[in-house]
């Protein structure tokens, strides 16, 4: 079953300027963990805003759980039901306390006093930050203060969760917890949209869709994608290491294979290839 | 520096002042702050100076963080000190030009200034005690009557939230940008008074900036959170109910109002009537 | 010949001294920097780096230690330390932040203005410092709030160049730009750095831009100075580093474990161009 079915989608931010989607459709898997990924000004971040209505497209459509966004009156339930976080943790975070930032969104949906304490120490829970729930939020470091983000999120029981660059301004550690919520979200059940410029990342989710010049480029698992590592290379985007070895070693003449992202994967070649299992062209 | 100043910090806690109900905590700093206008002999003071330290005590926060708070305010203590002692009545003690310095004086002086110290000292204990959020739910429940009179006080109470939430950031973010010109070769602390403030610009321009920034990522970052201003059907997180411990209080500062009453009236040793 | 240009000794840092808040956070750090050389230094966040990096430039007093520039103590009486920062260059973690002025000539011109130099001089500074940030002419006269994330980043990096300083300092440079950004911002230090000869000290947690760039690296971890040695020889110590939680580049981290599996004698890589001569050299050179 579809969760986000966009079509066609086209947005200007002015009337009178360059489209920053052009004509993109993109479908969304209930349970599937997609990354979008795109340099800075591929118009990955529009698409997303798109995701939860807060962009409406100029033209196309998009419904998101069988509503229209186009439809007014379904935008609280639309916000409801696709939980937005962004890049920039200082400037999401609503309160000064740690369980009272994560009960915003229920207060403003009138969930019933029991109701909202059960599920506020639940969100705490699945991001591990029981043991900060009357904390002062600003003294969070950034990977906190981003799973803080994701629980007042998951507070409100959406069906999508989309986050915008949500580790572009963490350090590695903060990066590696909220991929590490991401996951263990996921493995529940949860539908995920990452938007990154992290191919790191990216390479971790079921499938990725990469986006240049506001049109999607390649739409894939990542052993697809990442085999194109010329294209993606010539609109600014990287591959894994491992990847790029192996597009050097088939240069060199060795048939070695492309789809390689991780580590083992590519010491798993290499042995092969020092073992002398793997052929070379001769010059 | 920029980090000392304390008045309107929330430090967590889970004291019995911590736990008070915030509507009782801003109605009973009123009458406290009344009591300390109502003091008047030396007896009175001394007994709210002791009566302070209690409370200060009862909120289980080291008092170096409330002395912190008073440095701010040590020029305009200094200053309303000098100007009583100088344009007060009675016995001359010392003269010189217009000036006459009498231990009347020196006593309104010494009292203006504990009175403006214990009367900080009290907002501060609400203040370090109750976290934002609470303090503006508190207020704005205390001031939801004025809701029929059209007044906004839900928008007041978010936009008093949102400030305090963003103060300390704010604060963060300005020593970050003084670093950063500084390491430009700025200089902000030599010069005179106009060179000065000019050489604030490059700190004001890019935090203004940013300012605006936050609030329009804030903005969406709400919306997304369905927050609506006009919603009706809001709930709360945190529920309001006077404990026992709230009326215990309640008891507590009536009977430091009634003993100041008392002890105003009383003539003591050494004790000199305003 | 090596010759030294920034010293630190024994360095030290204690925030908050005498309150329960006490929080050490570099303690006891000696090394040298020499001319023109590439250092990079990682270590976490709270590792000490970013107190560190502003001791260097002096603005931040040490509560112990010196810090002696071209062998003067920078915190002796009457050393000049507004004419440290200009010769001690500190670029901070998104620096776009610290941009106010109205064009990005005037931004840029900035600090060479408050070097007192002429306006000649100035002039000359700025245009360097452009051409070396790939900013062209067109740039000259607009807003840099106009500008894209990764052009403010440069307009603010060549703030700091225009300076000309002997040490430029980075603190994540590249922090929060798409890989196309990164690069270019990589490309304009190291274009500094051969052009004036200058030392370079890049602070950043991305392990493959310190293996591409970085002669030496400097390992910080809570407040100590852990390693500081050549880039092959730290990379080489990669179980260390993973044991504080720290990074290895993904090819390296795949010859450490293919030399565990007995191919030791591909010995340590640091980018998967040194790994295809490594590779050639075991499989018969060359094609």
């Amino acid at each position: 079953m579809s969760v986000i079915e966009a079509k066609n989608l086209t947005f200007r931010y002015a009337e009178d300027s360059e489209p920053v989607l052009k004509d993109v459709s993109l479908t969304v898997e209930q349970g599937e963990f997609i990354a979008i990924l795109g340099h800075n000004g591929s118009g990955k971040s529009t698409l997303a805003k798109h995701l939860n209505g807060i962009c409406i497209p100029d033209e196309g459509s998009i419904t998101v759980c069988g509503l229209d966004v186009k439809n007014n009156d379904d935008l609280t339930e639309i916000h409801r039901k696709v939980g937005m976080v962004f890049q920039n943790p200082d400037n999401q975070i609503i309160a000064s306390v740690v369980e009272e930032e994560v009960a915003f969104a229920l207060e403003n949906l009138g969930v019933e006093h029991d109701e909202m304490h059960r599920r506020v120490k639940e969100a705490l829970e699945a991001v591990d930050m029981s043991a900060f729930a009357t904390h002062a939020t600003y003294k969070l470091s950034g990977g906190q203060k981003q799973r803080i983000a994701i629980a007042g999120v998951i507070a409100m029981r959406p069906d999508v969760l989309v986050l915008d660059e949500p580790t572009a301004m963490l350090d590695p550690k903060g990066r590696a917890e909220v991929m590490e919520v991401l996951h263990k979200f996921h493995r529940e059940g949860m539908t995920i949209v990452l938007i990154t410029h992290f191919m790191d990342e990216a390479a971790q989710a079921d499938r990725i869709a990469v986006m240049n010049n506001g049109e999607i480029l390649l739409d894939g698992t990542p052993h697809y994608v990442f085999q194109n590592a010329g294209l993606l290379w010539s609109v600014g985007l990287n591959v894994p290491q491992s990847t790029e070895l192996m597009f050097l070693l088939r240069k060199e003449g060795y048939k070695v294979p492309l789809a390689v992202l991780t580590e083992a994967e590519c010491v798993a070649v290499l042995n092969d290839l020092l073992a002398g299992n793997i052929g070379r062209e001769d010059a | 520096m920029i980090r000392d100043i304390t008045l309107g910090q929330y430090f967590p806690g889970t004291s019995v002042l911590h736990n008070m109900d915030p509507r009782a905590k801003i109605l009973l700093m009123i009458v406290y702050v009344v009591t300390l206008f109502v003091a008047e002999t030396v007896a009175a003071y001394a007994f709210l100076i002791v009566t302070t330290l209690l409370i200060i005590a009862a909120s289980r926060i080291s008092l170096k963080f409330y002395l912190r708070g008073l440095k701010p305010l040590l020029f305009i203590m200094i200053f309303t000190a000098v100007l009583n002692m100088l344009y007060s009545q009675g016995e001359p003690i010392f003269e010189f030009w217009v000036f006459s310095i009498s231990w009347d004086g020196i006593f309104r002086a010494l009292f203006m200034v504990i009175r403006i110290m214990l009367m900080v000292l009290s907002m501060s204990v609400l203040t370090y005690t109750t976290s934002p959020l609470l303090l503006t739910g508190g207020l704005e429940r205390l001031l939801s009557p004025l809701t029929y009179l059209k007044v906004p006080v839900h928008d007041f109470a978010m936009m008093m939230n949102i400030a305090l939430r963003f103060i300390p950031t704010l604060l963060e973010e300005t020593e970050k940008i003084m670093n950063a010109q500084k390491a430009r070769g700025a200089d902000f602390e030599s010069g005179s008074l106009i060179r000065r403030a000019k050489a604030m610009i490059p700190i004001l321009i890019p935090l203004f900036v940013s300012a605006f920034r936050r609030a329009e990522e804030l903005a969406v970052a709400m919306e997304c959170r369905c927050y609506e201003s006009d919603a009706k059907n809001r709930t709360r997180y945190v529920e309001y109910r006077f404990a026992l411990r709230d009326y215990l209080a309640a008891a507590c500062c009536i009977a430091a109002l009634a003993a100041v009453i008392l002890l105003n009236n009383l003539v003591l040793l050494g004790s000199v009537g305003l | 010949m090596k010759n030294v240009i920034l010293k630190a000794e024994h360095l030290t840092q204690i925030y908050g001294e005498g309150t329960p808040f006490q929080r050490t956070a570099v303690n006891d750090i000696s090394f040298e920097l020499y001319e023109n050389e590439f250092v990079g230094v990682i270590g976490h966040t709270g590792s000490g780096k970013s107190t560190l990096i502003q001791m260097l430039n002096g603005l931040m007093k040490p509560t112990s230690g010196t810090v002696s520039f071209r062998g003067e103590d920078i915190w002796a009486k009457k050393y000049n330390r507004r004419l440290l920062r200009a010769n001690v260059g500190l670029v901070f973690q998104y620096p776009e932040y610290q941009l106010f002025e109205e064009t990005v000539e005037k931004d840029i011109a900035f600090g060479p203005r408050n070097m007192d130099l002429s306006e000649d001089e100035i002039h000359a500074r700025v245009k360097e410092a452009m051409e070396l940030t790939g900013l062209n002419d067109s740039f000259r006269s607009k807003s840099p709030f106009d500008l894209s994330g990764g052009q403010k980043r440069r307009v603010a990096i060549a703030g700091i160049l225009a300076m000309r300083p002997r040490v430029l300092i980075l603190d994540e440079p590249t922090a929060g730009l798409d890989p196309k950004g990164c690069n270019e911002i990589l490309a304009n230090i190291r274009a500094y750095r051969e052009e004036e000869g200058a030392t370079v000290v890049l602070v950043s947690h991305s392990m493959e831009d310190i293996a591409a760039n970085a002669q030496r690296i400097m390992v910080l971890e809570g407040g100590h100075l852990k390693m500081l040695d050549d880039t092959r020889a730290v990379f080489a110590r990669g179980d260390e580093l993973t044991a504080m939680g720290l990074n290895v580049p993904q090819i390296t981290r795949v010859f450490l474990s293919l030399a565990k599996r007995g191919h030791a004698d591909l010995g340590s890589v640091l980018s998967p161009e040194e790994a295809i001569t490594a590779l050639n050299r075991l499989t018969g050179g060359a094609k």
